[in-house]
């Protein structure tokens, strides 16, 4: 593990294998707050914070309790435990020090913890057998590429709010073909390897 | 609500993926073929049905204000057991689904059934809620699994369906073309639900 | 104050029984796992060193777990070939793969064990033709030596060619199944 395997990781998590549109990770906060500029930004920074602390706390917790007591079965419990108790931390916290952006985001920030972007970084940090500082690398950088994908589409919907859709398309159909689209654009970030 | 219509109501006018925008992560993601559609939403019907009966068992012990984290542990519960399970007994399945079957816990089609109804409902009608909701997610993964395997592979099921000169439409099984055949299809369930005279 | 216990009580009270379910369940499907994952391992064994058909593990001071492959059940004579675990860093899966050499490091066969590659392109390296009954890709391994174990775009009956449109996979498996010769090449001579 040195600055290159770490930089391999950053590019590849944010654009090779963006979590939202080459991993399906974390769609349902992607269609559902990515109709407003700012609202999905702030969406987008309280997912970065979870995911590098969940990414920080799920590792030593598998691998210097779990693992050593042979209860790796319980890893989908405590997971997904110490992932709703952290979201519940930030809520409190963006309420004292944050409450327009609290109020802002709604429904939408106790459901980061259904956001399956979360659960997933930490179940891949393990999968793929990454040190700690890896693992810590990863979640920051899958919240970075969320954000990405959540802020571009954002923008885009801003101005389809205004166009012409086909009655049947309008909403989450014509997001979701949107979404492919850019999905095929990030598609051309694959094959980028750093010898 | 009878209980034929609270059964029903999952296969059409409720219909997860289609209606009910909700848990979509492995609906994507594992909708490359009819088996996998098929695998996930049986996967996910298991744990809808499980976590539907403890929770209306028990819905009057659970205090308030830890239902949710309360819910979350019989979900992941049962999302464990059905993990293990699959890795004993169908492992081809359970490599195929990879991290979407420890993912089945943060589908928010489960959350949403448990909180929404069993939580309120007696035993009965929570398993038959259950029962139809997870019967339309599988329905609705299978179209989407085949649609996306018919086109983009060539094969339904693993049997070759179209003749050699068809080139498969490659980009279907791969991400975008999960977007947009699923947008697609949303659009096209909204046509059809206005010719009806839906809302 | 005291609510706050009660619930935590309350909430601890469930996890707990939630997890005695599940070592339970845990128990009664452990074996069968254990049965699942060994016959998979050894399926590939026989794959991977076809003449063998009894393997003794062995390990280097490294901690490089490797295994020796007897035509003779008992074990004895000289072995036939030997075994190792390839790892390798695909497109979106660490692909393991088992290659079987013989003892002058001719690759007797490879057999990936697991892989999560994409689907319709990286997943071809476990594809199988109509009438055929082994992967193509993992055939082309048998007989090839380690200075041409490079990737190349077009048929070469000496090197290993790629799959089409699934680059980064097809050199994955075939540089970690370079170094894992290289590995077994150093232990053996």
């Amino acid at each position: 593990m040195n600055i290159d395997s770490l930089f391999v990781i950053v590019i590849s998590t944010i654009f090779v294998n963006n979590f939202v549109l080459s991993r399906f990770l974390g769609l349902c906060p992607f269609l559902g707050v990515s109709r407003n500029l700012n609202s999905a930004f702030g969406m987008g920074m309280a997912v970065i914070f979870v995911m590098t602390i969940a990414s920080f706390v799920t590792w030593p917790i598998y691998q210097l309790v779990l693992v050593p007591y042979g209860i790796t079965y319980l890893r989908t419990i405590v997971f997904i435990l110490v992932i709703a108790s952290l979201v519940q931390f930030v809520e409190m916290v963006m309420n004292k020090t944050a409450p327009a952006l609290y109020q802002a985001l709604g429904i939408f920030l106790p459901l980061i913890t259904t956001n399956c972007a979360i659960l997933g970084v930490a179940v891949l940090n393990i999968e793929d057998e990454l040190t700690l500082i890896e693992s810590l690398v990863q979640g920051l950088s899958a919240g970075i590429g969320f954000t990405l994908a959540l802020v571009l589409m954002a923008g885009i919907r801003e101005r389809l709010e205004l166009g012409q859709v086909p009655e049947s398309l309008r909403g989450v159909p014509i997001a979701l073909v949107c979404a492919g689209l850019m999905s095929i654009a990030f598609l051309g970030f694959a094959g980028f390897s750093i010898k | 609500m009878s209980a034929w219509k609270i059964f029903v109501r999952g296969l059409w006018e409720d219909v997860p993926l289609f209606r009910l925008v909700l848990g979509l992560c492995p609906a994507l993601a594992v909708t490359t073929s009819l088996r996998n559609g098929l695998g996930m939403g049986l996967a996910t019907m298991s744990v809808l049905l499980g976590s539907n009966f403890v929770v209306s068992l028990v819905r009057k012990a659970i205090p308030a204000k830890i239902r949710i984290p309360s819910f979350i542990v019989v979900i992941a519960s049962f999302v464990t057991i059905v993990d293990l399970v699959m890795h004993g007994f169908t492992p081809e399945l359970h490599k195929a689904l990879g991290i979407f079957i420890p993912l089945i816990v943060v589908n928010c089609l489960i959350l949403g059934r448990v909180e929404a109804f069993a939580s309120k409902n007696s035993l009965g009608r929570s398993l038959l809620d259950a029962a139809g909701m997870g019967l339309g997610f599988t329905l609705a993964l299978c179209i989407l699994g085949s649609v996306r395997e018919i086109l983009g592979s060539g094969t339904i099921g693993g049997f070759v369906l179209t003749p050699e000169s068809y080139r498969p439409v490659l980009l279907l099984i791969l991400p975008p073309g999960g977007f947009i055949v699923y947008g697609l299809l949303i659009a096209w369930f909204n046509l059809l639900d206005s010719k009806r005279g839906g809302r | 104050m005291s609510e706050i216990f009660k619930l935590a009580g309350m909430l601890t009270l469930i996890t707990g029984i939630a997890a005695t379910a599940l070592s339970n369940v845990y128990m009664l499907t452990r074996d069968r796992i254990a049965q699942v994952e060994s016959a998979l391992e050894a399926a590939a064994r026989r794959t991977a060193l076809p003449e063998a058909v009894v393997f003794t593990a062995d390990t280097t001071a490294d901690g490089f777990v490797f295994y020796h492959g007897w035509a003779d059940s008992s074990a004895s004579g000289e072995p036939v070939g030997y075994i190792a675990l390839a790892l390798g860093k695909g497109y979106s899966s660490r692909i393991r793969t088992m290659v079987g050499v013989d003892s002058e490091m001719n690759i007797t066969g490879i057999k990936i064990a697991f892989q999560q590659e994409t689907p319709g392109l990286g997943t071809r390296i476990e594809e199988v033709r109509k009438g055929d009954d082994a992967p193509w890709f993992q055939e082309q391994f048998r007989g090839k030596i380690l200075e041409y174990l490079e990737v190349v775009r077009t048929a070469d009956p000496e090197r290993i060619e790629a799959i089409t449109g699934a680059t980064i996979s097809s050199e994955a498996v075939t540089n970690s199944v370079r170094e894992a010769v290289e590995k077994l090449q150093k232990v053996i001579q």
